[in-house]
């Protein structure tokens, strides 16, 4: 009994939106400001913590993410910059968007930046017709409305279709 | 002087950022310091605000995140994306994503604030905070990209003789 206790000190229970329960070492969690702040305020590390809105795919995305980061500590920058880059690299936009919503609702800020910037990169130098496509948005203007909307921003558009 | 100017850019800025509400973050404030913190509760959706058309993929996109986005991409690209739908034109016209775009600028932010606010209000100079929330930032950014040093008070550009610009900053 009294070794359960220890091991809650030293590890909590994530429960993903599809029911799937992860194993955290406590260091690895602290990467996440919401987690850390829910460990500062004494409630629920013996408890399984639920997280209604990640599924166990982004789930397991995000804590691989987070265990590089807290096992490399602030000595090896340039070893987590290339894991950064090698992380998001081939991931498909559902999947990038679902890690920008867990990084952002679990307070976890360098993921947050480097998935944002990610999604900046792929609307970067593309026209507008093709962010819609990328993105799947849906044109609600009339063709006149958008030559007037052009036409306010013309600054903006040279050389663009 | 320049505690005069830090009330006015404050009360622009309370202005402005009334608009919106809680759209944007409270970290985005310059007067706002100290550590990030939002209720997820109150965080704005893309689509709550502007239900009429799908924003597709951002549908489930808190917009401070969004707009943490368009602050990578940079003014060119902002602009450029408020023909993709009406919902986004919105977004993008924000004055606080302008007010950020102008001061990251190489030009003096203080000039150009002093110059639209104060020629516009005319003289004495009084500039109101219900004035202020009319200027479109977007707007002032895109004329002024167009004809460098100058200001544009209600629509009309200037182009302002240099010696003229440096009694503006002072």
């Amino acid at each position: 009994m009294a070794s359960s206790i220890e091991n809650n000190n030293e590890k909590l229970t994530l429960k993903s939106s599809d029911g799937e329960e992860f194993l955290v070492e406590k260091h690895v969690a602290l990467q996440s400001t919401l987690l850390q702040n829910m460990l500062d305020s004494d409630c629920s590390s013996a408890d399984v913590i639920p997280l209604p809105k990640i599924d166990a795919r982004t789930l397991a995305l995000v804590l691989g993410y987070c265990k590089k980061h807290a096992d490399a500590s602030s000595s090896k920058q340039g070893e987590l910059n290339s894991f950064d880059s090698e992380f998001l690299k081939d991931m498909d936009m559902g999947a990038l968007f679902n890690l920008v919503l867990a990084a952002n609702f679990m307070e976890i800020k360098g993921l947050l930046d480097i998935a944002a910037q990610k999604i900046a990169d792929t609307i970067k130098d593309k026209p507008h017709q093709e962010v819609r496509e990328i993105f799947h948005v849906e044109n609600d203007y009339t063709p006149e409305e958008e030559a007037a909307v052009r036409e306010e921003n013309r600054w903006a558009f040279e050389g663009f279709p | 002087m320049c505690r005069d100017m830090s009330t006015l850019l404050r009360k622009a800025w309370e202005s402005v950022s009334a608009r919106f509400g809680s759209a944007f973050s409270s970290s985005s404030s310059p007067s706002s310091s100290g550590r990030h913190h939002h209720n997820h509760q109150q965080q704005e959706m893309m689509t709550s605000m502007y239900a009429q058309s799908s924003t597709g993929a951002f549908d489930r996109v808190p917009l401070d995140v969004f707009m943490q986005i368009v602050k990578l991409l940079g003014p060119k690209e902002a602009a450029r994306l408020s023909a993709v739908c009406k919902s986004w034109k919105l977004f993008v016209s924000d004055n606080r994503l302008w007010i950020y775009f102008l001061q990251n600028k190489q030009e003096s932010w203080d000039s150009i604030f002093f110059a639209e606010t104060q020629l516009r209000s005319g003289y004495p100079l009084h500039a109101l905070p219900n004035q202020m929330s009319q200027l479109s930032f977007m707007d002032i950014f895109g004329q002024r990209e167009q004809v460098p040093g100058s200001v544009i008070i209600d629509g009309v550009q200037f182009q302002l003789h240099p010696f003229v610009q440096f009694l503006l900053i002072f």
